[in-house]
């Protein structure tokens, strides 16, 4: 118990520490912290779907792209507040989210993760494609931002709080659902799913509502990506965006909160080693790798001794 | 007549090069156990090699492919030592294989890219230029070549898997590893030598493919869900299926690149996927094995 009161007191501390932090850094790092929150609240969603309901995806930066051009063709062609245009994103995502879990039914492991890839290419063809509707390579510009009064949440600091306030309310969510009644079944789908219909859990439901949470983390992510920078090209998602979401859920143990700190400190990490910018994939990949070995070696000795 | 024949001999030949990286993941899942999402990495690496040794050091084409499909080998050997021994000896789970599999082909994209940088390369070279009239048709020397290597070494390989001791050794720690040790079968050897098997084949289609593909850093990703979607329309796990499947994309893509605008080509690969996970998961030819529970 007081090992847990410590580190409650610790995690306070640190969110302490990340609401001030943005008025000492510059703008622009404030703008590249602001990155990494929305990176946060995607990785969240990583940490239900793959964390607690074990499903595999490979294309979540699918739904942060459909979220963007959800918000983003709604904002522009239609006289609809931005707030709306974010909500409109999370569903949006949390619909395709759904769609692909249809799928999931019956396939697992590599075959799921292979569709979610597929999804992801067919997304990003028909942004490129469709012209019409999305501007094509060129992109949407001239997306509404955010406001409440005075306020614009366009610039990185007040937007930075905008986030900050969503993304505790994710992980609060989060860590709530890994407690309730869907929680635990998710935990039981993923242990043994041949199992868990014998304990009257209904796997199709648990794993669309895992599916369908997580694409709206993402979703919405995007929506307020679109609506922060005003301007999205279909260049901005690619396939490694998805492999670093999947990365950070699994390096932060799938945990809620060090999942997010985990996913805005590796989104700072390259601004701040700017010399290494062009090489931090590859070291990232190889401390992935030896974090993967780490774990397996760790789980291994702890079997062998009980 | 003359367009059937150009566009048979151009899907197949593109087919194969799908196919053999995709004859290399069923080799390498149905013996190690895992699916090597980096596949198309180490394809793309074959042909940065041969790249480096022909076009730069200059070095004999001959030579220069044999040490490129050594230099893989030597590579598969390299990273099955250091990395997936080491994980199959921790039980790790299949979760985090995959996620070692798709770290290393993030590591190697990067690597590539530091090297030989982004700029798309060539050597078209390596085959002759002049088109031969065949059954009426245009046909590119280089397609007749893709036949002709990928052939011999799918005979080679059936030769290889059921006469020899090692083939036999493969298809039975495929079957059961407990029990294939239990005979006498060095299965982390076996393991091994697949991996450098599975490599070498990824090489050859490498090599092959530097006749009709351009080179870039993140070619490897195509490759990689081509070869997958392969490996699911012919049937997982079949290794006759994955090269079957591979075809059947290559035509079917060539085909579809003809009637649709080309920027679509890759989306008919994904949807013939889906539709062949969602409705036949089985693909084409079912494999005996019976799913364990």
């Amino acid at each position: 118990m007081i090992k847990n009161r410590w580190k409650n007191i610790i995690v306070y501390i640190m969110l302490l520490a990340m609401l001030i932090v943005p008025l000492i850094i510059n703008k622009y790092m404030v703008m590249v912290l602001d990155l990494g929150l929305l990176v946060a609240i995607v990785v969240l969603g990583m940490v239900v779907l793959v964390g607690f309901t074990g499903q595999l995806s490979l294309g979540q930066v699918a739904y942060y792209a459909i979220g963007s051009y959800a918000a983003g063709i709604l904002c522009t062609r239609f006289p609809i507040s931005p707030w709306i245009g974010i909500l409109f994103a999370g569903f949006v995502g949390m619909l395709f989210g759904i769609l692909v879990g249809i799928p999931a039914f019956n396939l697992n492991g590599p075959f799921l993760a292979i569709i979610t890839i597929g999804f992801f290419e067919i997304v990003k063809i028909l942004l490129i494609n469709l012209q019409d509707l999305t501007g094509g390579p060129f992109g949407l510009m001239g997306i509404p931002s955010l406001k409440i009064g005075p306020i614009d949440f366009s610039q990185p600091l007040p937007f930075f709080y905008l986030v900050m306030f969503i993304m505790i309310l994710v992980i609060v969510s989060v860590i709530r659902v890994r407690k309730s009644r869907i929680g635990r079944a998710m935990i039981s789908v993923m242990n043994d799913e041949v199992a868990s219909p014998m304990l009257g859990v209904n796997v199709r439901k648990v794993k669309l509502v895992s599916f369908g949470f997580s694409a709206f983390l993402a979703g919405l992510a995007g929506g307020l990506y679109a609506v922060f920078t005003g301007y999205i090209v279909p260049d901005a998602y690619t396939f490694s965006e998805s492999a670093l979401y999947l990365s950070m859920s699994v390096v932060s143990g799938f945990n809620a909160i060090l999942a997010s700190v985990v996913a805005v400190f590796l989104n700072m990490l390259p601004e701040a080693l700017r010399a290494l910018k062009e090489y931090y994939l590859l070291f990232f990949s190889i401390a992935l790798l030896i974090f993967v070995m780490l774990s397996a070696w760790k789980q291994y000795k702890s079997n062998n001794e009980n | 007549m003359d367009i059937i024949v150009q566009v048979l001999f151009g899907g197949v030949s593109i087919g194969l090069i799908y196919g053999l990286p995709a004859l290399g993941i069923v080799l390498l899942f149905n013996t190690a156990g895992f699916f090597n999402l980096a596949q198309g990495e180490f394809l793309a690496l074959s042909t940065y090699v041969l790249y480096q040794v022909y076009v730069l050091w200059k070095i004999p084409l001959l030579l220069s492919v044999v040490i490129t499909v050594g230099v893989m080998i030597a590579a598969g050997l390299f990273v099955n030592l250091v990395l997936f021994t080491p994980l199959r000896k921790f039980n790790a789970k299949e979760l985090y294989i995959l996620i070692a599999t798709i770290a290393l082909s993030i590591f190697m994209k990067n690597f590539m890219r530091l090297i030989w940088k982004s700029k798309p390369l060539n050597i078209m070279t390596i085959f002759p230029q002049k088109p031969l009239k065949l059954l009426g048709a245009n046909v590119m020397p280089s397609v007749l070549w893709i036949l002709g290597i990928s052939l011999v070494l799918i005979f080679l390989l059936y030769i290889l898997s059921q006469k020899s001791k090692l083939g036999t050794g493969m298809r039975a720690a495929s079957e059961h590893k407990e029990a294939a040790s239990l005979m006498g079968i060095a299965v982390d050897k076996v393991i091994g030598l697949s991996f450098a098997i599975s490599l070498a084949i990824t090489a050859v289609a490498g090599i092959l493919s530097t006749s009709v593909l351009y080179m870039i850093p993140e070619m490897g990703d195509s490759i990689s869900t081509k070869a997958f979607a392969a490996t699911v329309i012919g049937g997982f796990g079949n290794p006759v299926g994955a090269i079957v499947g591979g075809i059947i994309l290559g035509v079917i893509e060539t085909i579809a690149s003809m009637i649709l605008p080309a920027s679509y080509k890759n989306a008919i690969t994904f949807l013939l996927l889906i539709a062949f996970l969602l409705f036949k998961p089985t693909g084409i030819f079912k494999t005996s094995s019976n799913k364990k529970v």
